[in-house]
């Protein structure tokens, strides 16, 4: 049984139909990558699976775990262990990182039959995790994402990721915006959490995250559709020729 | 305007029995023409309708519906009900203000320096009636607010601190007032604080509401007048804590007036209350004076919290900065009115002000008008007002990393109000107000 799989999804928002049955298996152990063009759809997919409610799905399933992902709330999905990195994480002023991160760690374990975490325990769990992705630890004593970089919240995100330990990580364009260094001390960071039970989906534009982070599947992403899915060599046959010549194959104009 | 015929009852009756209450005791009255100028004043032009632009959204006529009798000046409190409107773990003396009148023996002024004069304000009133007369009542502009003359005609008691010059208050002075009564009640309380030259101060008043016997607590409207004034170079903080219940209406003024270099800070959380309206008047009256005002109201039921504000800018070179926050659940209504007015001198004014209404329910209202007349041309002021739900984007990243919506509306509703509490410098004050946050926002 996979440990994602979506069937046939299709997904509107106010009658403009963005993802037009799209379908992805997703095993236990694997990295897939989704690349694609700008508005193809990328973005709106993770925030199917994540739960954001503004989308209307009128056909298809998602099963994660075997279960029905579609009926779950968001943060059940995140404690059935479903973890989004946001393209475009929120700032939240005010809203100090260590409460919300000690409320949503424990959340998620409480979920998972696992005792609270005390005091002490979170530090430590905080502090092994934020020099896990070489976060500045006064980054966590901040407001949540407040006044962070791009290259912060990003790495921010990873950071939150490997708090949370899930299941299956979507990453969107977690590489934009990160510079070479830190590009290599995120997939460093991501290339220890893999194992044969957990499962990455990275959405990148960029060759550069697949030479660290080597995938399983590449699948190409155009007009709410995954057109082609092949292996690495796919990622690099888009870096050399871009997107049109499948564009055309899939009868869509960019 | 309305006249004396369509005025609630109570206060027609009760202005005798107001008047005889506070001045037949024999005392010298100085404030005899004060008081008569302010009747005068009050009957002119009789209490506010919604027809009145200041009152648009604030309608009174339900709160001032129950057959209000004055409050009985010589009730007397439990020390259970004292406590528990102190402000925990606060190291402060105390003032007690029972129905409207000082409570000397309830009270603990130790601890402060001698050189300061503390008290209630009708004692000192009598002891030294010049003293008072000197600043009482004289920044106040009875024309613009019926209930000031009200206050000022009928209600003379409440604290009254005089600081001398160059003397730091370190220790705050925590002024709870309390009613106490077995039916509707009408109640004023008037504070008095004079800081003079490089001299420092903090006040905090709280407010609570004590059934007699084992009554629920009455139905209650007070009418409050604080007026600050503030000598060169000198500091004050005050700070009110309003919690006293769905049932206690009220409308208050809190009137400052500073001289040059002076730092005047009043800030006011409103948490469970009936109808209330809170006007705060500052005069940043000498150059180079900050005046800083700020508040937070969080409405539930058919509380109905109504913030007025005015800063004067009558002199170069001053700042002030404001910030109000509401949020409003149920049907309740949060109304912010603030002024800004810079005059032709006040040149180099730095001007700052924002209020922010958090709405949460569809019957909930937030009204929210900032308005800034400037009449100076080297001038900077800014102004910014935004009334809305809490953003959906926000709550999902939340909910995204595993949190509970209640908890995630709970975690930014906090933050948002958290932002006022920063603006108190007290520790215990600070967790208390947190506290208090976080239990209304339940
Ligand atoms: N809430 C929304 N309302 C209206 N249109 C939307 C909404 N969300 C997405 N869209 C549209 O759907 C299309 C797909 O957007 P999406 O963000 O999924 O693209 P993407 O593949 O992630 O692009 P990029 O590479 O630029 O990140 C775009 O045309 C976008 O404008
Ligand atoms: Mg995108």
């Amino acid at each position: 049984m996979s440990l994602l799989s979506i069937q046939n999804l299709h997904a509107s928002v106010e009658d403009h139909e963005i993802l037009k049955g799209l379908s992805l298996d997703v095993n236990a152990g694997e990295v897939h990558a989704i690349m694609g063009p700008n508005g193809s759809g990328k973005s709106t997919l993770a925030s199917v699976l994540a739960g954001r409610d503004d989308y209307d799905i009128s056909q298809g399933s998602v099963t994660f775990q075997g279960e029905d992902l579609l009926e779950m709330d968001p943060e059940e999905r995140t404690r059935e262990g479903l973890f989004l990195a946001f393209q475009y994480p929120v700032e939240l002023p005010g809203v100090s990182t260590h409460q919300f991160l000690r409320t949503a760690v424990n959340s998620v374990r409480e979920h998972r039959q696992l005792d609270e975490l005390s005091v002490s325990d979170f530090l430590k769990l905080m502090k092994e995790k934020a020099e896990f992705v070489n976060l500045d630890p006064k980054l966590t004593q901040r407001s949540v994402n407040e006044g962070f970089s791009g290259g912060e919240k990003k790495r921010a995100e990873i950071f939150q990721m490997a708090m949370l330990d899930p299941q299956l990580a979507i990453l969107d364009e977690t590489d934009s915006g990160l510079d070479i260094d830190a590009l290599r001390v995120v997939s460093e960071g991501i290339n220890k959490l893999r194992n044969e039970d957990r499962a990455f989906v990275l959405i990148t534009h960029y060759q550069r995250l697949l030479n660290f982070i080597v995938p399983d599947r590449v699948h190409v992403l155009v007009g709410g559709r995954i057109v082609r899915s092949g292996g690495p060599e796919l990622a690099e046959e888009l870096e050399a020729k871009g997107y049109d010549w499948l564009l055309d194959e899939a009868g869509v104009s960019a | 305007m309305i006249d004396l015929e369509k005025q609630p009852g109570f206060l027609t009756n009760a202005t005798d029995a107001l008047a005889g209450a506070f001045s037949g005791d024999g005392a010298p009255d100085p404030f005899h023409d004060l008081r008569q100028s302010a009747r005068q004043s009050f009957e002119g032009k009789g209490l506010p309708t919604t027809k009145d632009e200041a009152w648009k959204y604030t309608d009174l006529r339900a709160a001032l519906k129950a057959d209000y009798q004055p409050a009985d000046p010589s009730a007397t409190v439990s020390d259970e009900t004292i406590q528990q409107a102190r402000i925990p773990g606060l190291d402060a003396a105390l003032a007690v203000v029972v129905n409207g009148a000082f409570d000397a023996e309830r009270s603990d002024l130790s601890g402060l320096p001698e050189r300061i004069t503390v008290g209630g304000l009708r004692e000192q009133v009598q002891r030294d009636p010049a003293g008072v007369r000197d600043t009482f009542g004289r920044h106040v502009d009875l024309d613009r607010d019926a209930f000031a003359a009200l206050n000022s005609a009928f209600s003379l008691d409440g604290l009254y601190l005089s600081v001398p010059r160059g003397v730091a208050v370190e220790r705050p002075i925590e002024v709870v007032h309390i009613v106490t009564a077995s039916g509707p009640t009408f109640v004023q309380g008037r504070n008095l604080i004079v800081v003079g030259e490089a001299a420092q101060a903090t006040v905090i008043e709280t407010f609570a509401v004590e059934g007699t016997g084992s009554g629920e607590p009455a139905e209650t409207f007070r009418n409050d007048l604080t007026e600050i004034v503030c000598g060169a170079a000198g500091v004050v903080r005050h700070v009110r804590v309003q919690d006293e219940g769905p049932d206690a209406h009220g409308v208050s003024l809190v009137q400052t007036y500073q001289e040059r270099d002076s730092d005047v800070s009043t800030l006011t959380f409103t948490f469970s209350t009936g109808t209330v309206r809170n006007n705060t008047v500052m005069v940043p009256a000498g150059e180079g004076g900050q005046s800083t005002l700020g508040g937070l109201y969080i409405c539930r039921g058919g509380q109905h919290v109504d913030t007025n504000t005015l800063v004067d800018h009558v002199a170069p070179g001053c700042q002030s900065n404001e910030l109000f926050k509401g949020i409003v659940y149920d049907q309740g209504t949060g109304v912010f009115n603030g002024k800004v007015f810079v005059q032709r001198e006040a040149q180099q004014t730095n001007a700052y002000q924002q209020s922010q209404g958090v709405v949460l329910s569809p019957e909930a209202r937030h009204y929210s008008k900032p308005e800034l007349e400037i009449y100076a041309d080297d001038v900077k002021c800014s102004h910014g007002s935004t009334t809305g739900a809490i953003e959906p984007e926000h709550i999902f990243y939340l909910r995204s990393r595993g949190v509970s919506e209640a908890d995630a509306r709970a975690m930014l509703l906090y933050a948002f109000a958290h932002d006022v509490v920063e603006m108190v410098s007290m520790e215990p004050l600070r967790d208390h107000l947190d506290a208090m946050i976080a239990e209304r926002l339940k």
